[in-house]
């Protein structure tokens, strides 16, 4: 590496200092300076997840257990009270690629002390509850649940509280909206004529809000003396009876009023009626009793534990109408109803500004915490009402005679329902529902944006109904926050957004999304203090400068107007009342958005598909870094993990494909001492507590705690807590202690609160390293004997007496795995061996990078023109030089699954032992070839479509008559196979798919009962992994990072292509009509840059949004460094000033110049998941649906295409009377026609056709244009045609359907 | 029309480039007036698609049974060593009664590790020469054993043209085609004698299963260039300044020889038939 600083003119261009180093051939070139351009200053990018998922188990998993379980009945009662501060985590059963194989969770088992105990009984009991199998993030911040990774989106909804609603322009209505957290919601309006009314679900029609206020409790003159403006609410006294409708006589009659009620309980009446009078299922007549009436308002309108506001929604009612409640008081209150009345009066009086709807002030971000708490919960009502159902049936009488309380006994039995229903519920989160989705691994990018992502759709959310354009829009909030380019284009446009790369999410709690500005201070940016994070709602008390001001030296601001951002507007102020500055462009744009070079200078429109294209990359066979690149690469590879850093200086010891071993020194002796010593005192503490166990431990049958070094401190707590418990509710308390360690002492030494000291909060079974951490506490407290081995071990050993001090690491790396998208993941070592590497070094690259930047394509040689239509609308031209030299050839893995099923006659069997049929040709016999003796393919062996890649039998009935004829049996006789009665339900390699056979994975059976029955070593179930490297070809899609896609038309060889004036081909030939239209001029700069930096060796690292640095600063770059190839290359026609960015190019067919210069340099092409081979489908004959006859939809089914309507006009139109009559008979709903036709095509007899409903319907169309036209009957081809017409539809007359048309 | 007397063909400048790439420049002349065109374009193109090519056709590895195997202690995949070695050039020595076209040629490579296996450390028979030695094929590390076994063979464009698209195993079709009684046998039994062609078949796909294709595309002609001088504006007599970069396999002379043979070989055929015809 060498470093070198160059000094450009300051005017000419931006580049002020070039930091160049040099690799792979290339000298690296950065084009900025600004501190955020470098990755030190940006998050990481998985850490939204990350925290997400910490914050669960740090508040989520322990605010769940906060309130105890009871149970009661009039003799008996239960109390189950949770200790959160204990719970503990087993190791996760399967590590995460072991999940993935067997299909299993990647989770651990969570574990929770319980205090069971009742009122009347003198016993505490305190014991393990085993709570569920909690997934558990993966270091890549995603979870693996039946063996596939998911990822948990972030959603995005409305803040609890209240919200002013703009009035209606036309009706005049306002309204005042208080969305609860529980609960309905409810809306105060005023009507036309200044009444305001009260409405909720419950009520189902509107009331009047006075009766309402009346009904909780606030007598009328309060009312009236209280309030402002109070005049409009005397519009709102009911009508007396006789002078209102009908219907509301009925409702004061009922209440047994007059008019308007005038005490509290007059209201609950009125109200209790009047639900009545709405309701369909209330029994209208009868007149209610004050307690009814009482009871309905207080357990359905207006019910303390049923209306909860939340913290969140109580801070809002403090800020918006000045509720004076304490932000303890979570519940809605007579107060808040007052003052909303108050807030509504004065809208009326234009007091009081309308509230955005779609601000993020009002919005709140969910992560994974939320919805795994929420299902936690519901797991937990589940099993309560299950448990509350148990109790009730709990017969009377085993009550009265058992000592215990049958309650107790009840819950021995069926608190592993606990565990069931709990995990089932989080279960269901990652499989069903909208935010657990299916990982987007097509490359890392992909992975990365994917789990960045934020959305307002799913449960709680909005639906795809209620989406208004607003929703859609980017609003002024969004600002740093969100990206306003990166969101998918069809339905979901606006609905799915994406962080921006420096904006993070609040704590725990309040949930928003802040971003960072610089703070100001008398005109003066203050870049050395750390930027402040500022919330949506503090933004609006900020002026904030642009973050492309040019300052001065001393990071002052100009001393003129700026422009600035005020109360999210335009403004301009002067600099000395500016507050806060804008600390870049990553501030505004999304990761994926951010790698798009030159985005400067694309319409918004394209970007977006770009920054989504990029997400589309198919990972290649030799990756290759952008040689524009805009210096995010490495991040996106790095955060997600998708390249192997060195977790220890050391020195490269070995390596191979599948590892690499670093051997480290540990780090000084006296450590390794210390070590040892805490080793020894922990042992001589459990000793100690082995000894006096009876009288230090609390458990009865439980379990003996076992904590970990780390955990010391955590156990205390649990002992005071549980001993105060026990203390308040009993005084005589004896406890045995039986050291029984059956339960799971060897596992439950796992721990998860050991990692979260950290500052960064991930576990500690993330890191892969685990094996080498002499530390886990597993091996240490397996049992006291394994322990005192260990350390006996530890002590002999020759490396620890002499203080060897070394450890080896080993680095395992991933070849050939499958990933969601059927792409190909694996890595590969960078390094050589004899070298040594710092903490943090990169090791391994992964499959879209290299030397640890993202690389997604290709830089290849592109030229803008027209060539003979091929690439018209967009179609791309390639050399056949990108196939032959596999430039673009990338690998897709595939795995079939089969599995044993149970049959009626008995188990099937997996056996290279198929039975033949007569008519097998050589062909099919020589498809079973690659079965080995156990009936599975060989690995490594090319299958295509139709072989057999597991042989398969299935029974058949054995009493039933044999299929086979005699010769067949004779057959099989001589070929000595068994005699058959058995099917062959082999698994066979499906149509259009052929590969290598890259492995064969014997999995256990999924089925129990198949599992029960089988033999021992049989194999049940098996997975086959299909490998293919798929080149580029006709039909591909393409694409450039600036939204220019393209389908590849035609391959041309290298002679053909046009070529530069230096003989070099072509690579690519694009459509100059691509660009003016689309507005993406970025491509074109990006190509010109290529184009330098292929000559000069350069890689460039472009700042985005340059012009701050000069008018045309992009512009004056790339001609500056073409300028800069063309005088080392010496070739003039590399930078032309008549024509600068285009060249002379030469037609490879004919050796002459194109009429005009050509633009021509390397762009970075991508090549997407879209390919033919998954794409492409024929069908000659296939399956049709079983409902209308008519073929069925789709490839994967063999489907057909559907022939509308336009289609059939197109028909009629040329006169094709053949083809449109098969098509609407024997291709259509024509099922006689059908059969018929292939006997008759065997027979080699003229096919006929029956008379379908798809033919009868063409008839009466082409009847409703005055055609007289019918269908005859032919008897046989070659008679005559008669009268005789087996399907008369009308009347004879002589005409074929060729004639008409 | 005046004819020209003075033809020439001067090589002006050859140098060896980086990585035994070869690049020489050549006066070619004199043309008439528009000429020079038809005979640039025509050995252009000519050099870029019509060289014949002595490539790699397959490999056999030491552990590999397939291509996307894994060797112990290597650095790289089996997939990357392939890819690797499509990077090297051989040049045959032909002994001067053999044909051209039916030479073939092998060569094998049995390395331990530790170290770096270059193409230099391939073993050639005398008649094959390796002009690419410094090309990385893999890195081993200590423990490490490579050794493979590879097949020459000439393809010149015509045959180019029919090869095929993938790297899968080519037994198959081969098989077939050795014997044209398999492909119409579609409804008869296979004959059950050990030594029967179906039987046969079988042992071919197995025995070839550690043998690799490689679909090698040869180059041995890289970049050519031309740009047309005016020699004499007065008669419009022109010359060629002809470029060429091969990948040593062939030195840019006798590139431009077999093309010009070529050229001409295919420009007389034509010159005899209308010549019948007429």
């Amino acid at each position: 590496m060498s470093y070198k600083k160059t000094l450009i003119s300051k005017n000419f261009f931006f580049i002020k200092a070039l930091n160049c180093s040099v690799s792979a051939g290339y000298v690296e070139k950065t084009g900025c300076k600004l501190p955020v351009q470098f990755s030190m200053e940006i998050p990481n990018l998985i850490d939204v997840q990350r925290q997400s998922f910490y914050s669960f188990i740090e508040y989520g998993l322990k605010e769940a257990f906060q309130k105890p379980l009871r149970f009661s009945t009039t003799k008996h009662d239960l109390e189950i009270r949770f200790f959160p501060e204990g719970i503990q985590f087993r190791k996760p059963d399967f590590t995460q690629k072991q999940a993935v194989v067997l299909g299993k969770i990647y989770g651990s088992a969570v574990y929770i002390p319980v205090g069971i105990h009742s009122k009347k009984s003198s016993t505490f009991r305190i014991e393990w509850l085993f709570v569920g199998i909690l997934p558990i993030m993966t270091r890549q911040g995603h979870f693996v649940v039946n063996g596939v990774s998911r990822v948990v989106l972030h959603q995005m909804v409305r803040n609890p509280g209240i919200y002013t609603l703009p009035i209606h322009p036309r009706t005049k209505i306002g309204t005042l909206r208080i969305v609860p957290e529980k609960g309905g919601w409810i809306h105060i309006t005023v009507d036309k004529k200044h009444r305001v009314w009260f409405l909720t679900r419950s009520l189902r029609r509107k009331v009047s809000l006075l009766i309402f206020l009346q009904a909780v409790g606030i007598p009328f003159h309060d009312i009236f003396l209280r309030l402002e403006h109070s005049k409009i609410l005397q519009n709102s006294f009911v009508a007396e009876l006789g002078e209102g409708s009908a219907r509301h006589d009925d409702v004061l009659e009922r209440a047994g009023l007059y008019a308007h009620p005038a005490t509290q309980e007059e209201a609950w009446q009125y109200l209790y009626s009047h639900f009545k009078e709405y309701s369909p299922y209330a029994h209208k007549n009868l007149a209610a009793k004050e307690q009814t009436a009482r009871e309905f308002f207080y357990s359905t309108l207006w019910n303390k534990d049923k209306l909860i506001l939340g913290h969140i929604g109580r801070q809002q009612f403090r800020e918006k109408i000045g509720s004076i409640e304490p932000l303890e008081n979570t519940s809605l209150t007579r107060e808040d109803l007052l003052e909303a009345t108050q807030a509504l009066l004065s809208l009326m009086h234009k007091k009081r500004v309308v509230d955005e709807i779609d601000s993020l002030t009002q919005k709140r971000i969910r992560g994974c915490d939320e919805f795994l708490l929420e299902h936690l919960a519901t797991g937990m009502k589940e099993f309560e009402l299950f448990f509350r159902r148990k109790v009730t049936f709990l017969p009377a009488t085993k009550s009265i005679t058992g000592a215990e309380n049958p309650f107790r006994s009840l819950w021995r039995q069926n608190k592993a329902v606990f565990s069931k229903t709990v995990s089932k519920s989080w279960k269901r989160f990652f499989t069903s529902g909208t935010l657990g989705q299916f990982m987007d691994q097509t490359n890392s990018l992909a992975e990365t944006t994917h789990k960045r992502r934020l959305t307002v759709l799913g449960p709680g959310g909005i639906s795809g109904k209620q989406t208004t354009i607003q929703i859609r829009g980017i609003h002024p909030t969004y600002y740093g926050r969100l990206c306003p380019i990166e969101t998918p284009e069809g339905k979901n446009a606006g609905l799915v957004n994406s962080f921006t790369v420096l904006s993070v999410l609040s704590k725990y709690g309040a949930r928003t999304l802040t971003t960072p500005f610089y703070q100001v201070y008398k005109g003066q940016v203050q870049k050395t203090l750390p930027p402040l994070r500022v919330s949506p709602r503090q933004e609006y008390k900020l002026i904030e400068a642009p973050a492309d001001i040019q300052l001065t030296a001393w990071n002052v601001l100009p001393k003129t107007h700026l422009p600035v951002r005020k109360e999210l507007n335009f403004h301009s102020d002067v600099a000395t009342r500016i507050t806060t500055q804008s600390v870049g462009i990553l501030q505004n744009i999304s990761v994926a958005t951010s790698l798009i070079p030159f985005l400067e200078h694309n319409d918004a429109n394209r970007a977006l598909m770009g920054s989504n294209m990029q997400r589309q990359a198919v990972p290649l066979l030799k990756p290759q870094a952008p040689l524009v690149g805009t210096g995010l690469e490495s991040r996106v590879i790095g955060d997600v993990n998708h390249s192997m850093q060195a977790s220890k200086t050391g020195f490269i010891t070995k390596v191979s494909s599948t590892k690499i071993q670093v051997l480290s020194p540990r780090k000084t002796k006296a450590q390794v001492s210390v070590f040892s010593h805490v080793l020894f005192s922990l042992n001589k503490k459990k000793k100690k507590s082995l000894l006096n166990s009876e009288k230090q431990s609390f458990s009865k049958n439980g379990i003996f705690f076992i904590k970990t070094l780390q955990q010391k401190s955590n156990l205390k707590n649990i002992f005071f807590s549980a001993q105060k418990a026990l203390y308040q509710e009993n005084s005589s308390f004896d406890l045995k202690f039986e050291a029984q360690n059956r339960l799971f002492i060897p596992k439950m030494t796992f721990s998860l609160a050991q990692n979260f000291s950290r500052k960064i909060p991930f576990l500690s079974f993330f890191l892969k390293k685990k094996k080498e951490r002499p530390r886990n506490p597993k091996k240490f407290f397996r049992s006291s004997d394994s322990f005192v081995n260990w350390k006996h071990k530890k002590l002999h050993s020759e490396d620890f007496r002499k203080n060897k001090v070394e450890i080896t690491t080993t680095y395992s790396l991933i070849q050939y795995q499958r990933t969601n998208q059927s792409t190909c993941f694996s890595e590969r070592p960078i390094l050589p061996e004899n070298e040594w590497v710092e903490k943090g070094d990169l090791l391994a690259d992964g499959a879209s990078s290299s030397q640890g930047k993202l690389s997604i394509g290709q830089n290849v040689l592109v030229a803008y023109l027209p060539w003979e239509g091929y690439n018209f609308e967009d179609a791309i031209l390639i050399s056949q030089r990108l196939v032959d030299q596999e430039i673009f050839t990338s690998l897709h893995m595939d795995h079939y699954d089969i599995a044993v099923q149970n049959t009626q006659y008995g188990l099937e069997r997996i056996t290279n032992l198929i039975p033949l049929k007569i008519s097998d040709s050589t062909r099919d016999i020589y498809k079973m070839g690659n079965l080995d003796s156990r009936g599975l393919v060989e690995i490594g062996s090319w299958v295509e479509p139709g072989d057999y890649l597991v042989g398969k039998m299935s029974p058949l009935d054995p009493k039933s008559p044999p299929l086979q004829s005699p010769h067949e049996k004779l057959y099989n006789v001589i070929l000595q196979r068994e005699k058959t009665s058995f099917r062959n339900t082999s698994l066979r390699v499906p149509k259009g798919v052929q590969g290598f056979v890259l492995g064969v994975q014997i999995l256990p059976s999924q089925e129990p009962d198949v599992a029960a029955l089988a033999e021992k070593d049989e194999i049940l179930r098996v997975r086959v992994l299909l490998l293919q490297r798929r080149k580029i070809q006709v039909g591909d899609k393409m694409a450039g990072r600036h939204g220019n896609k393209g389908i590849v038309s035609l391959i041309l060889p290298r002679q053909d292509m046009p070529y530069l004036p230096d003989g070099t081909p072509v690579d690519i030939v694009l459509n100059p009509l691509g660009v003016p239209s689309r507005m993406n001029v970025g491509q074109i700069l990006e190509c010109l840059l290529g184009l330098a930096g292929h000559f000069l060796h350069e890689r460039y690292t472009t700042y985005l949004f340059d012009e701050q640095y000069g008018a045309e600063a992009s512009r004056s770059l790339v001609y500056s460094k073409l300028y800069q190839a063309s005088l080392k290359t010496r070739n003039p026609w590399v930078f032309e000033p008549h024509h600068p960015g285009k060249i002379r190019v030469f037609d490879g067919r004919t050796g002459l110049t194109f009429d005009q210069p050509i633009t021509a340099g390397y762009a970075y092409i991508l090549k997407l998941v879209h390919l033919v081979d998954d794409k492409i489908h024929a069908r000659p004959t296939g399956p049709y649906s079983a409902i209308t006859q008519q073929p069925v939809k789709g490839r994967a089914r063999n489907g057909g295409q559907r022939l509308g309507e336009m289609e059939v006009w197109a028909l009629q139109a040329y006169g094709a009377a053949h083809t449109l009559h098969e098509f609407f008979t024997v291709k259509s709903d024509d099922l006689d026609g059908r059969q018929q036709a292939v006997l008759n095509i065997y027979a080699n007899k003229p096919v006929t056709t029956g008379n379908p409903e798809s033919f009868k319907l063409i008839l009466r169309e082409l009847q409703a244009l005055c055609f007289n036209f019918q269908v005859y009957e032919k008897y046989s081809y070659y008679s005559e045609y008669t009268q005789k017409t087996r399907v008369s539809i009308f009347p004879i007359s002589f005409i074929k359907l060729e004639d008409v048309l | 029309m005046m004819k020209t007397h003075n033809l020439f063909v001067s090589c002006i400048e050859s140098r060896v480039q980086d990585q035994g790439s070869l690049y020489a420049r050549f006066h070619i002349g004199t043309f008439f007036r528009g000429q020079a065109l038809t005979f640039g374009n025509s050995i252009r193109r000519a050099l870029l698609s019509e060289m014949p090519g002595f490539l790699m056709t397959d490999v056999r590895i030491q552990g590999a049974t397939h291509e996307f195997a894994v060797l112990p202690d290597v650095e790289e995949t089996v997939l990357e060593i392939l890819l690797n070695l499509k990077k090297t050039v051989f040049v045959p020595r032909i002994p001067k009664n053999q044909k051209f076209e039916t030479f073939q040629g092998f060569g094998f490579l049995k390395n331990n590790g530790p170290g770096k296996v270059r193409a230099a450390d391939i073993r050639l028979p005398e008649t094959v020469q390796c002009v690419s030695p410094e090309v990385h094929i893999a890195t081993l590390t200590s423990g490490a054993e490579l050794s493979l076994r590879f097949n020459l063979q000439f393809r010149n464009f015509s045959q180019l043209e029919k090869r095929e698209g993938t790297f899968k195993s080519k037994t198959v079709a081969q098989a077939k085609t050795e014997d044209g009684n398999v492909q119409d046998t579609t409804n008869e039994l296979p004959t059950l004698e050990k030594n029967s062609l179906f039987f046969q078949q079988l042992q071919n796909k197995r025995n070839s299963k550690d043998q690799l294709f490689l679909d090698t595309v040869p180059m041995p002609v890289q970049k050519v260039n031309y740009v047309i001088k005016s020699l004499n504006a007065k008669n419009g007599s022109e010359y060629i300044i002809l470029e060429i970069w091969t990948d040593g396999s062939l030195y840019p002379q006798e590139s431009v020889e077999f093309a010009l043979r070529n050229l001409t070989d295919l420009f007389f055929q034509f010159a005899n038939i209308s010549k019948k015809s007429n």
